[in-house]
């Protein structure tokens, strides 16, 4: 299938509208601060991105959905789902060991902050999280393989 | 995937921490002298391979160089490919051919395998898989109640199911037809044909309402004519399964030309949007086309206009005056009134509308009326809405903006709409700005805001009403964020423009909005005298406006201590939810909620009890959707009932609130892990620790996933842990959760009460275990930190004082608890709470301290006034009232008053305590004083305790 301007048009409209569901599903939490809500949409992209990944992956393995020859699309998608997987238990590992360079990728990458914002967010001097960012991203990098 | 060099994260913690320091120093040094470098600095081969494994890594491109929601697009489900499933088999049918794809679904004619009998049906195929067992069951269920439908006019539900790959499929009557717009104009039928077969619609429909199915998906090709002339209506119900129900969300599936405007709005979905969307249907079946946006206008002066839009059918069978002539009176008062904007103003049913238009076709006078008012229609916002084409930056800002809209102020469901009004508008303006932006300058919600303002400031095209409308709403995005003194300018702003323009409803809404931004600022005063004011004025005419004026007014009020005023208009609230909304209608059964809410706030626990438990009860007898106003309403009615000392009601109520949430809320999630905790305490003092344990523990696990380590919630959860163990007298345990709590409070900086709680408690677990130096120690650097947070006049403060005074008494240093517990009362007082029962057990502890230094006049004084304090507030604790009256005696006993001491000793025996309840201590010298030897002969006697 060709993917033009309009199927990314399409994909990203319902990207928002599965983003807003999970977030407004959640009326509960109460954000004192920004800095609390995009740690929480953060999480909330990331856990979409996984949800996604892992459904692609499903859709690949279930039986009656396979088709005989795989499009390079199709592979690309699969290619990205598994490093989506990956890339979320490499982040896991990091935050075990840098908690600190995790948070960092999880606002800069996932919630989409530039360095600026996550410094400020985090309250911490823009070339800590500069260093955080750039080790953090050779290091899941590295891991992804 | 992995190479087997020796990656990073399998080397050891130093060398791990050496390497990205190491990495750190290497990314400086050029290219060409990197090799060399590393060999100079790393010996191991391993390290030096981990090194430039990370170097290499840094320097090449990667995933996270794409932007998240990209590979999120990218991973969307693809649209289900037609031809590579046909003659694929679906439960007992293989698919021939494809009848269509839908943006949820794609359908496909089906035979059935193998039978005698040639059996045809379309078969639906969703696109996405309902994976978990809560999804399954649900589709399950519904299936079942579609099954049952069984009317001519309407498809039937053959079968349904899951295949093995999750993917769930339903089968249905096969109807060969075309759409009922089309069969309608193909065949050139009259207007009273049209209406004749609309009316087949409506009585199918009117059947699958009595069996409780809402169709919520009513428009032409949903509606099928045969070519006898019979129309059938497809997929009924359809849409309810296909909605994202386990999420709890608002938004459904619809098709926006013909979803009604609650549907847009997320509010309840009922028979009434039904009603509308047959409104619509009938509106396309007369004139062509569909009603434009809120019917601002009878639907027969569309007529002239309409040769110049579309050829409509019935255009080209009638000259325009004639069809304005037949539309023109009933059939414009019938549509109106079913196409109206508030659900209970439509007609009640598609039964009641089957009988209007039978009544027109009759002759007869029809029920409706033109309606005595027309809805302002928001065309900015119409002109506003089209192709969403955004980054993913903006995204998250968008989300922001109405995800926070819509939980954090709380709003009722009906102003979700508002919300989508500021989606749209948002929208707009990024549209706008996109292009001009730097691609790494992520926006944030504040700078929206002000872009749509300067965009709004910029517009000179709007009228003051619509610019008033878009300031409100602007100003609400600014209050879900917390920018209180940002939505009050706006507000101010809205209020102005809407008066100047002549339309003081909305001036007094704008009002009501900055009051609110007042409250939530904390300034309570302010915002119950702007709320005052409009009072008389919004109570003419009950509206949501005042609903939320009542709120505010209420809120300020719990605020500034004055609960029986905000009680008081919660009820008054209640009550005219019951008028806006409809007596037992779920915003009105949300509105008393409140009532149950504020007084469990108010510790007014048996009244919450009474108020909330038959209103929950009404509210799941109405079926109505288990949302977050049921949650906190249940939270509300567990508390309460703890606080009434039901232990066991209450270790019920928080256990369905357990399993309520973790139906509503995928796991891992902060209001599951709370409502861990909760449960956990409650448990514990059921002395089930084993249990409280391991709630605690779950609950700590998942907030460190969501959360991660270091977090308020994970410090107070630590805390919980810590009050765990002190019970089953696990001290050093106690004291490791204790600091575990206050090294979460350092590592990220909190500055909130559960950190210098987790450090006074920590002060009373070494108290306890007698390690008296200690524990002053923290008690009193938690005393300073809760000054540095609430100032000297705070409850806090003085339950800090009172714990170190605890321990002077154990330093039988009693000057000093004289002072401390003096200080203690003194900081109540001034904080207006010198009569309440915490200050009445800090006077018994003052009582107690004077006795010990041996003011015994001055202890009596104080006992005196404890008792009469105690039995006002708290006339029912008996045990600790013997105890008091114990120390009385006591002191009596010291003062040389042997009669009266013997006589109050009488008094406390006479109060009738439970025994179990009492300590040793106490019994012992109620014993003596009184002179009973035959009293408590499970209390050795030992020589009474000296001073």
């Amino acid at each position: 299938m060709a993917r033009g301007p309009a199927q990314t048009t399409l994909d990203t409209t319902a990207l928002v509208h599965e983003l807003y569901l999970r977030v407004s599903a959640n009326r509960e939490l109460k954000f004192a601060h920004p800095a609390q809500f995009f740690a929480y949409a953060a999480r909330a992209m990331r856990h979409l991105l996984g949800d996604r990944a892992r459904d692609r992956l499903r859709q690949h393995a279930g039986g009656g959905w396979v088709r005989t020859t795989l499009s390079d699309d199709r592979q690309i998608a699969i290619t990205s789902a598994e490093q989506a997987l990956a890339l979320d238990a490499a982040l896991e590992r990091l935050a075990q060991t840098d908690a600190r360079a995790a948070q960092v990728v999880e606002l800069r990458y996932f919630a989409g902050l530039s360095l600026e914002q996550v410094a400020e967010t985090l309250g911490l001097a823009r070339r800590t999280i500069d260093r955080d960012w750039r080790f953090a991203r050779a290091f899941l990098h590295d891991q992804l393989g | 995937m992995q190479t087997h060099d020796p990656d990073f994260s399998s080397q050891p913690d130093a060398t791990r921490d050496r390497l990205r320091d190491l990495f750190e120093h290497a990314i400086d040094v050029p290219a060409a002298e990197r090799d060399a470098w590393i060999e100079a600095h790393l010996a191991v081969a391993a390290e030096r391979a981990a090194l430039r494994r990370l170097l290499a890594a840094d320097d090449a491109r990667g995933f996270l160089d794409t932007p998240a929601a990209e590979h999120a697009a990218r991973l969307a489900a693809e649209e289900v490919s037609s031809e590579g499933l046909i003659g694929q088999r679906i439960g007992a049918f293989r698919l021939v051919r494809a009848l269509g794809q839908g943006g949820m679904a794609a359908v496909f004619l089906g035979e059935r395998v193998g039978a005698d009998f040639e059996q045809q049906a379309a078969i639906k195929l969703l696109r996405r898989g309902l994976y978990s067992e809560l999804e399954q069951r649900l589709f399950q269920r519904e299936r079942q109640v579609l099954a049952a439908l069984d009317h001519p006019n309407i498809a039937r539900l053959i079968d349904g199911g899951v295949t093995a790959a999750g993917i769930p499929y339903l089968v249905m009557e096969y109807v060969d037809g075309v759409p009922i717009t089309r069969h309608a104009s193909e065949r050139q039928l009259g207007i009273r044909q049209r209406v004749r077969l609309f009316l087949s619609v409506c009585r199918a429909v009117e059947a699958a309402h009595r069996s409780l199915v809402v169709h919520r998906d009513i428009k032409p090709s949903n509606i099928l004519v045969t070519a006898e002339g019979e129309a059938k209506l497809l997929d009924f119900g359809i849409a309810k399964l296909l909605e994202d129900e386990i999420e709890g969300a608002t938004v459904g599936v619809y098709t926006p030309d013909y979803a009604a405007p609650e549907q847009i709005s997320g509010g309840a979905i009922t028979t009434a949007t039904d009603v509308y969307g047959l409104g619509v249907l009938l509106h396309e079946l007369l004139l062509g086309l569909r009603p434009q946006g809120t019917p601002t206008r009878r639907p027969s002066s569309l007529v002239n206009e309409l040769d110049a839009q579309t050829p409509s059918s019935t255009v080209r069978m009638f000259a325009p005056v004639q069809l304005r002539k037949l539309l023109r009176g009933d059939l414009d008062n019938i549509l109106l009134k079913a196409l109206d904007p508030e659900p209970n103003r439509r007609y009640a049913s598609a039964g009641a509308f089957a009988e209007d238009i039978e009544r027109y076709l009759g002759g007869r006078p029809v029920a409706a009326h033109p309606p005595s008012r027309l809805y302002r229609t928001q065309k900015f916002i119409q002109r506003h809405r089209g192709g969403v084409a955004i980054t993913a930056a903006f995204l998250l800002a968008i989300l922001a903006s109405l995800g926070l809209a819509l939980w954090q102020a709380n709003v009722a469901r009906h102003e979700a709409a508002r919300a989508n009004t500021v989606r749209d508008f948002l929208v707009s303006v990024f549209d706008a700005a996109r292009a001009h932006l730097p691609r790494d300058q992520r926006p944030t919600p504040e700078a929206l805001v002000a872009q749509a303002q300067q965009r709004l400031a910029s517009n000179t095209h709007l009228d003051a009403a619509t610019r008033a409308d878009v300031l409100r709403t602007l100003g609400e995005v600014d209050l879900s964020l917390s920018n209180f003194a940002h939505a009050e300018a706006l507000f101010v702003q809205a209020q102005t423009l809407a008066s100047d323009s002549g339309d003081s409803a909305a001036a007094r809404t704008a009002r009501v909005l900055h009051a609110e931004a007042l409250q939530r600022a904390g300034r309570n005063a302010e915002a119950m005298r702007e709320s005052n004011v409009q009072l008389d004025a919004l109570r003419a005419a009950p509206s949501p406006t005042l609903l939320r004026a009542l709120g505010v007014l209420a809120a300020a009020e719990m605020a500034t201590g004055t609960p029986d005023a905000a009680i008081a208009h919660r009820r008054e609230a209640a009550v005219a939810a019951d008028r806006v909304y409809g007596a037992g209608s779920t915003e009105a059964l949300a509105a008393a909620f409140e009532i149950g809410n504020t007084l469990a706030e108010a510790q007014r626990y048996p009244e919450a009890v009474a108020e909330l438990t038959p209103l929950l009860a009404r509210w799941r007898a109405s079926h109505a959707a288990e949302d977050d106003r049921y949650v906190a309403a249940l939270a509300s009615l567990a508390t309460a009932t703890d606080g009434v000392g039901d232990l066991p009601a209450a270790e019920a109520r928080f256990r369905e609130l357990l399993a309520l949430k973790r139906r509503i809320y995928t796991a891992p999630h902060d209001a599951i892990a709370k409502t861990l905790r909760d449960l956990g305490q409650i448990v514990a003092r059921t002395e089930n620790y084993a249990e409280a344990e391991a709630l605690l523990n779950d609950g700590l696990a998942m907030q460190r996933q969501v959360f991660g380590e270091n977090h308020r919630e994970v410090a107070a959860t630590y805390d919980a842990l810590g009050e765990i163990m002190v019970s089953q007298r696990r001290f050093a345990d106690a004291d490791a959760d204790y600091r575990a709590a206050i090294a979460v409070c350092e590592r990220a900086q909190i500055k909130e009460e559960v950190c210098p709680r987790a450090r006074n408690n920590l002060g009373m677990s070494l108290y306890r275990q007698d390690r008296l130096d200690e524990a002053k120690q923290e008690m009193t650097q938690a005393l300073a930190e809760r000054r540095a947070l609430f100032g000297n006049d705070h409850p806090t403060v003085a339950y800090s004082l009172s714990t170190l005074a605890n321990v002077a008494v154990k330093q039988k240093d009693s000057a000093e608890a004289v002072r401390l517990s003096a200080e203690a009362l003194g900081v109540l007082d001034r904080g207006g709470r010198g009569a309440s029962r915490e200050a009445a057990l800090i006077r018994n502890g003052s009582a107690q301290a004077l006795w010990l230094a041996g003011r015994n006049d001055d202890a009596l004084r104080e006992i005196e006034r404890t008792l009469a304090d105690w039995q006002r507030l708290a006339p029912d604790a008996k045990a600790r009232r013997v105890s008091m009256l114990a120390l009385k005696a006591e002191i009596l006993r010291d003062l040389k008053r042997p009669d009266d001491a013997r006589r109050t000793a009488g008094e406390a025996i006479a109060i009738g305590a439970a025994a179990a309840e009492l300590s040793a201590t106490t019994k012992q010298l109620l014993r003596e004083l009184s002179g009973r030897s035959d009293l408590y002969p499970d209390v050795a006697t030992t020589t009474p305790p000296s001073k």
